[in-house]
């Protein structure tokens, strides 16, 4: 390659980004002879966005909480009025609830997701008798709060921390969905207001989510646990564990040094080398020690095994789902392709979401088919057939059976 | 300055002892300047009375420090012992307290030996610093209803209710001559603004003792308070001979009667909210006036602004502590 376009290149790569933040905008898009590979993009996008966590445009949240000095009376008395203010279910809206749209898999259709909390993991057993672990995950006091449908979206500015699909921009509208009602005394004026629209208690986390505009939903709906059936499949996205500036071994699994057992001197938990003899310098994307963790982590395909309807608890297979306890989590359809041709026009998860009935009560616990209920009589031997015992039959007596 | 015709026309229609002059050509600004020229002209003619410095003991006793300081009989005030004291004294203190008995202004000259603490808001039992605090904020609304109207329009105030707590808020009531005005929002939020404008300025609050002929001189322009006078006199100390009023003037921009003690300065504000404006009936004055309703807390406390909105929704009802009343002269309460 060009030496000078070589140079050209390596500091596009490597230089801090310009202000407009949104990912879809490449800065070198001019010069087209270097092909941007997948893991060169990978690279970039990890450099890019590895210290902003927010858009500067967002409201300031935390507010408050200092000692206002009240007497206990009056303390009480406010715990009360905030308890009252948001006591009513009904929406204090006077337009009627909005049209539901309809489900349809031609132009595909994506459904809200929801914002879950981790609360821990659990064992259970499927009807073979095989135990795997699940992740609990509660959806807790979610309302949807906003809606700004595709011509209000500048898609090109987008601050998105996980790149919208090209082909879905200009098409999607973007609903915002809060979790876990909190004390308006706890944030500022500002992002309080957020919420007066929708009528709901202020959230203490807000999340997007880009859905198509036929799965609209009211401002001041809330969303349930009900939103997937049991035997669905979920994509989770959340942060995962920060384990701060971590060596190599723990990061990437390498290898390291002996012990000290055998006189290596200085040699135990090292990278080792840094690059080839030949070329001098350290290609980009070499694995270093480094800040471990604490980045958006999607795990894709989690099956729903369970529902518990009074708490809003989804059970998800397996227990590496990403974050601590006690972390928020997005939890969303899953666009894995095997999963995504199950859903058709007649057996698709409630749309655009859970609406409850009135009179219809639901019952507390739902299960998936093949997960194994105790509460259940167990599997007798009436219900299996069994073989009558017999010699093996070669392939020969087999084929002369057939005849 | 431009002397501007009133279109309204004017008409007595209560006795009164002495003659209201016509202020059909006057502006609001104009007669407040008068008012202040004659306060000046008093204070400075019973300034001069003290021919001699004499020196008074006061004893302070402050749960920080407790002293002994001498300072000048007549001329020295509660706010020159905290100054000898301490910046934290000067800047919370709203009253002090004489001999536990007596409660006194922080800018009212002291005139014998005694005892003095300072109170401020935190305290325990802080009723006389909350309707000070109160009185204060209802004396301030006078003045923003005299500064913030243009000047085609005369603004008469006529006095305040003491302040209650039952009610929800403090409220001046005066005759605005604005027909049915129904303030907006953002007519409430810039009359506010002009509260907290004064916070700013730092303006301290000063009494004066007046006979009533330099009351009614005073008030010259002033039908309600002028009608007011005869039933606010009364002896101020055991050795005076006349009766007097006293008056508060503000900074240098206000004059108005008010029996009671007011805080030290308009520093001590801290938020202050315009409420509502409610039409009320005078049957003393035999006429319809409009009650400026607002609602206002100590810097001191240091309240969220979703507890105060909340306040604030309460304050918005109609006040119903006592409409101004000219009774006897000796019962009348009606301004403290």
């Amino acid at each position: 390659m060009n030496r000078a376009l070589q140079t050209i290149c390596t500091r596009f790569l490597t230089r801090p980004l310009l202000p407009v933040s949104s990912v879809n905008f490449i800065p070198c898009a001019g010069i087209r002879h270097h092909k941007l590979t997948d893991q060169h993009m990978r690279l970039r996008y990890k450099k890019l966005h590895w210290h902003k966590f927010y858009d500067d445009k967002w409201v300031q949240r935390r507010g408050g909480g200092w000692d206002e000095k009240l007497t206990p009376e009056n303390i009480s008395f406010m715990q009360e009025v905030v308890h009252d203010t948001y006591a009513n279910e009904e929406s204090p809206l006077k337009d009627g609830p909005w049209k539901h749209g309809e489900y349809t898999t031609n132009p595909e259709t994506i459904r809200t997701g929801v914002l879950g909390l981790k609360l821990g993991t659990l064992p259970q057993w499927n009807k073979k008798g095989q135990k795997f672990y699940v992740t609990v995950v509660q959806i807790i006091d979610n309302h949807v709060i906003n809606y700004t449908p595709p011509e209000m979206i500048n898609f090109r500015t987008l601050f998105t921390t996980r790149p919208l699909r090209r082909d879905l921009h200009g098409k999607v509208g973007m609903l915002v969905v809060g979790a876990l009602s909190c004390d308006p005394r706890k944030f500022t004026r500002a992002y309080n207001g957020l919420f007066e629209q929708a009528g709901v208690p202020p959230k203490r986390k807000l999340t997007r989510f880009f859905v198509t505009p036929n799965s609209v939903i009211k401002p001041g709906t809330p969303l349930y646990a009900t939103h997937f059936r049991c035997g669905d499949y979920v994509d989770v996205q959340a942060r995962s564990i920060d384990y701060g500036f971590q060596g190599v071994m723990r990061r990437y699994g390498f290898r390291g040094g002996p012990s000290d057992k055998y006189g290596a001197t200085k040699f135990h938990r090292k990278r080792g080398t840094v690059g080839s003899g030949r070329k001098h310098r350290i290609l980009p994307g070499t694995r270093m020690a480094g800040l471990m963790g604490n980045k958006l982590v999607m795990m894709k395909g989690l099956k729903v095994w369970r529902i518990n309807t009074k708490y809003n608890i989804l059970y998800l297979m397996g227990p590496a789902v990403p974050g601590p306890n006690h972390g928020y989590m997005r939890i969303q359809d899953s666009t894995l392709y095997e999963r995504k041709q199950k859903i058709t026009n007649e057996n698709h998860p409630p749309f655009p979401t859970y609406f409850p009935e009135n009179g219809k009560v639901l019952e507390e616990e739902l299960f998936a088919d093949d997960i194994y209920r105790f509460d259940q009589p167990t599997l007798t031997l009436d219900d299996v057939q069994i073989a009558p015992l017999t010699s093996r039959r070669t392939a020969a007596k087999t084929a002369q059976k057939k005849k | 300055m431009m002397k501007i015709r009133s279109c309204l026309t004017f008409s007595r229609r209560f006795q009164s002892t002495s003659s209201a002059q016509s202020r059909n050509h006057l502006t609001n600004d104009e007669i407040r300047a008068h008012r202040l020229r004659i306060f000046n002209n008093e204070r400075q003619v019973q300034i001069e009375r003290i021919r001699r410095v004499e020196k008074i003991e006061i004893d302070v006793q402050d749960p920080i420090q407790s002293t002994k300081l001498l300072m000048n009989k007549n001329l020295s005030t509660p706010l020159h012992c905290a100054r000898h004291l301490s910046s934290v004294l000067v800047d919370r203190s709203c009253l002090a307290l004489i001999d536990d008995q007596h409660i006194w202004d922080m800018n009212r000259p002291l005139e014998r030996d005694c005892t003095l603490k300072f109170l401020h808001f935190m305290e325990e039992n802080c009723e006389e610093q909350n309707r000070a605090y109160w009185r204060t904020c209802s004396f301030i609304i006078g003045y923003i209803l005299e500064t913030a109207f243009k000047s085609t329009y005369h603004v008469e105030l006529c006095s305040f209710p003491p302040p209650q707590f039952q009610a929800g808020s403090f409220a001046y009531d005066a005759q605005l001559n604005l027909g049915d005005w129904k303030p907006t929002r953002d007519d409430l939020r810039c009359l506010s603004i002009q509260a907290y404008k004064l916070r700013d300025r730092d303006l301290r609050f000063e009494r004066l003792d007046v006979t009533q002929s330099v009351a009614e001189e005073m008030f010259a322009y002033d039908r309600f308070k002028l009608a007011q006078i005869p039933h606010m006199l009364r002896l101020v100390t055991p050795t005076d001979t006349q009766p007097r009023l006293s008056v508060y003037r503000m900074g240098d921009c206000h004059v108005d009667i008010t029996r009671g003690p007011l805080i030290s300065s308009t520093k001590q504000i801290g938020r202050f909210e315009f409420s509502a404006v409610h039409p009320i009936d005078v049957p003393s004055y035999n006429e319809t006036m409009h009650r400026v309703q607002a609602l206002s807390i100590p810097a001191q406390l240091h309240l969220h602004y979703w507890t105060f909105d909340y306040l604030l929704e309460r304050a918005k009802k109609k006040n119903n502590a006592s409409v101004p009343t000219l009774g006897k002269a000796k019962t009348a309460e009606k301004l403290e």
